[in-house]
């Protein structure tokens, strides 16, 4: 009976503390009552993050890179609005974890949308998530600066921008530029008449899938490449299950294969690559979110040798003299100086390019605003809004090199309909047991399903010429 | 657990034998309930119905897995497969065939129900853990299927939904409107699912979880018994699937994963088994602290313990959830449910100990 009442009156406390949390998250976010004066005006940024899914592998080191920006940004005594190299505004960081979790996401979004102001730029990630709540950031006019899409989400055009180029541009514009530059030279296999022969192996998800459907059509198109198979292997994939695509895709004559995942999936391919001895007759490659360098560390020289991927922003491992590495050197310094010899990483660079890209957008917004409505800053900040935001600041990046970690004059976005943040990307490849950038920025295949341009969207570019290619995404 | 009544209450017939409720308090208590539960339509925000709403959603689910594990006996770790069933029902009736949401509501229960029944039909020679893998297998060909059958499904890239069109001018593409149609569905599956434990389907069900051969002695066939239960579960775990679609506006293959089937199972032992009340508090448990401790003391963690340890914390509230299934087994592996009813019984017995 002892027990029983302990345990009876554990989980009555239990319940009570349960419905005081609810209660205190019930409770609309207002100020503390007394809260001190603010000298500064203040801006709010978002993210919803996923720190213990799928995608924390890359999200972890991405983020560290996106706070040590804004402790930065902090001890510069805020956001420079006017540029004149002293703090202006206070930059407040919102972010809540979601665990790859569709109902935490959706919680995670209706907390934020009911915060006063209401957001104007938030920060996803997860395809799906994204995709569901197109529609809704469209009717709420608040932008989702996202960090990849599949690519059905970019067409038509809504307020999801992207921080990459779509998956299939990514994949297209990569596996090109090692079939023209890349494949024959040692220690790369070598070349043989006939197109390049392409193999998908990825995940069975829509981010998986992704550049599936446009490499096909393209490869239709131009006849430079084959498709010669796509199979879906699990999340954590073990060496047998891999190895078993691996002697089918031998036996197939496959020349590269493409994997649209992010690291952990990689790193065994490589591994299975390795130990079957199929490095001299087939490369992989994969997109942004598997960077070599990580891979390097997972799996060691020799087996990562010849892996490659495109990254839109510079290589600390192989750019370390560009000014965006140093930059980012000097955060790792500064704010977590016991990691520097793992970091900066590629992951941590494009955390940095994410808040960025996000602080610049607002930056230009309050600008526009208080040229516009002829107002301090104080109140462009109160009045600043998540139209604002999209037509005044983040469609109007292109150019922008976010403090050096990209490469300046090739960022996007292109046009008015355009929502991919990257047009440019380098090849970057693991040779002689280093991780290397061995192809200049080069520009993406536009791939643009003709009926968006039917639809009327994309005129701009279409106009200036700046769609090299059309391709149809099957649904 | 002996059921203590309160005192002085007594049944003069059988119609007060077979009642759930039994006094005029009772009645008072749980309308006031049902009264404050809705009454969330009228002061909540946006964020606090948005996690009524899906709680509603997963309670659902969770009464179907406690018809078939709970009830029947029957082990199932494909659960969250039945639900994605029901949601890609709700998307392709809308797509295909241009139904109206509110068709396609019972059509996603009867197609879960087809497709739980079928696979339930391995019940009829599986027991346990071989039962068990049975129903992963579900998982994983649902998943297959609906993955690979993209002039369907849409595959990977998901299926748009229209919200629900209004009813004598409710608007259910709000949250506040939506939440009403979330709990009406949910009180109404709770009330189908309370009258079917006490109906004869829901004793033959009792019989075969406790013992199979005894209840086949005694005329029950097992075979029928056992795939209705996992027809019936598949049911409401299809609803679940359309109550939360509708609300989604958008249905995705990665939603319903393994580890939701998981979840459902250990959430269900933590709420307790065998019991409505237990399928209900068990979700109820699982999504709050889905989203108070997974989400918000992480983040509230991280503003104490500083920048370095933000992603520490969101990895602390995992081990907490997994701490809370484990407490529970060993110390009430017979879950909240039976824990409340030792609360009730103190409470009427009181101040005497026995």
């Amino acid at each position: 009976m002892k027990g029983n009442k302990l345990l009876s009156t554990i989980t009555i406390i239990g319940i009570v503390a349960l419905v005081f949390l609810v209660a205190a998250c019930a409770a609309p976010a207002a100020p503390p009552a007394k809260k001190p004066p603010v000298k500064k005006p203040r801006i709010i940024i978002h993210n919803i993050i996923d720190l213990t899914g799928a995608y924390a592998p890359i999200a972890i080191p991405s983020e560290k890179g996106g706070k040590d920006y804004l402790a930065w940004i902090a001890d510069q005594g805020g956001l420079d609005v006017d540029g004149d190299g002293k703090g202006d505004v206070e930059v407040e960081y919102h972010w809540a974890e979601f665990g790859n979790v569709d109902a935490r996401f959706m919680a995670a979004y209706k907390r934020f949308r009911m915060e006063k102001p209401k957001p104007t730029i938030i920060e996803m990630w997860s395809s799906p998530n994204q995709e569901m709540l197109k529609p809704v950031l469209e009717k709420d006019k608040i932008v989702c600066y996202g960090i990849g899409f599949s690519d059905p989400q970019v067409f038509p055009p809504a307020w999801n921008y992207m921080d990459c180029a779509t998956y299939g541009e990514q994949a297209v514009g990569a596996i090109e530029y090692y079939m023209d530059h890349m494949w024959g030279n040692p220690p790369f296999p070598p070349k043989h008449p006939g197109p390049l022969r392409v193999a998908h192996l990825t995940w069975d998800t829509a981010y998986g899938r992704g550049p599936i459907g446009p490499t096909k059509m393209w490869a239709e198109m131009t006849g430079k490449i084959e498709v010669v198979a796509e199979r879906f292997c699990t999340f954590l994939p073990t060496d047998p299950e891999i190895m078993g695509f691996l002697k089918e895709f031998d036996e197939m004559g496959v020349d590269l294969i493409w994997s649209n995942t992010i690291v952990q999936t990689p790193a065994v391919i490589m591994k299975a690559l390795h130990k079957m001895g199929l490095k001299k007759k087939m490369v992989l490659g994969a997109n942004l979110w598997a960077p070599p360098d990580q891979l390097l560390d997972i799996v060691g020289p020799e087996a990562a040798e010849t892996y490659f991927t495109p990254q839109p922003v510079y290589v600390p491992a192989a750019q370390p003299d560009e000014p965006g590495v140093k930059f980012a050197r000097m955060l790792v310094e500064k704010y977590r100086p016991g990691e520097a010899a793992t970091l900066p990483n590629i992951q941590y660079m494009r955390g940095i390019r994410m808040k960025a890209n996000i602080l610049e957008s607002v930056r230009r917004a309050l600008l526009h605003i208080m040229e516009r409505d002829g107002v301090d800053l104080a109140t462009a900040c109160e009045r600043i809004t998540g139209k604002d935001v999209k037509e005044h600041g983040i469609q109007t990046l292109a150019g922008y090199d976010a403090h050096g970690t990209t490469c300046a004059l090739q960022m996007a976005p292109r046009g008015k309909d355009d929502r991919c943040l990257t047009s440019h990307q380098q090849q970057v490849a693991i040779i002689g047991g280093k991780v290397q950038v061995v192809s200049p920025w080069y520009k993406v295949a536009r791939l643009i399903p003709p009926e968006m341009l039917e639809k009327g969207y994309f005129k701009d570019e279409e106009e200036a010429g700046l769609i090299n290619r059309h391709i149809i995404v099957p649904e | 657990m002996a059921i203590h009544r309160p005192c002085g209450t007594f049944d003069y017939s059988y119609y007060q034998s077979k009642a759930i409720l039994r006094t005029r308090l009772q009645w008072g208590l749980l309308l006031a309930f049902i009264a404050f539960l809705y009454s969330f339509y009228f002061w909540a925000n946006e964020y606090i119905l948005s996690l009524l709403i899906v709680i509603c959603s997963f309670v659902i689910g969770m009464l179907g897995l406690q018809i078939i594990t709970g009830y029947a006996g029957q082990i199932s770790i494909g659960h969250a497969a039945f639900l994605g069933v029901g949601m890609y029902t709700v998307g392709c009736a809308e797509a295909h065939l241009g139904l109206n949401y509110w068709w396609t509501v019972p059509l996603a229960g009867l197609v879960a129900a087809v497709v739980g029944g079928v696979f339930g039909s391995t019940a009829a020679k599986l027991k346990e853990l071989y039962l068990a893998f049975a129903t992963l297998a579900a998982h994983f060909i649902i998943v297959y299927v609906i993955s690979n059958w993209r002039s369907m499904t849409r595959g990977t890239d998901g299926i748009w939904i229209t919200r629900p069109t209004p009813i004598l001018g409710l608007d259910f593409g709000t949250e506040a409107g939506y939440y009403l149609w979330a709990l009406t569905a949910c009180v109404l599956m709770t009330y189908f699912a309370t009258n079917l434990s006490r109906s004869k389907l829901g004793r033959a069900f009792v019989a075969v979880r406790d013992n199979d051969i005894a209840a086949n002695v005694m005329g029950i066939n097992i075979v029928y018994t056992k795939m209705v239960a996992f027809a019936i579960g598949s049911f409401f775990a299809g609803i679940a699937g359309a109550v939360l679609s509708g609300y989604y506006a958008y249905v995705n293959i990665e939603w319903f994963t393994l580890d939701d089937s998981i979840w459902f199972l250990g959430f269900l032992v933590v709420g307790g088994f065998g019991s409505i009340f237990g399928a209900i508090s068990g979700a109820v448990l699982w999504k709050l602290l889905d989203e108070l401790v997974a989400s918000r003391l992480s983040e509230m963690l991280s503003g104490v313990l500083g920048t370095e340890a933000f992603y520490v914390s969101a990895a602390f509230s995992l081990i907490l959830y997994a701490l809370i299934i484990i407490v529970f087994l060993v110390f009430e592996p017979r879950g909240i449910a039976h824990r409340w009813q030792i609360i009730k019984a103190s409470y009427r017995l009181w101040p005497f100990s026995y």
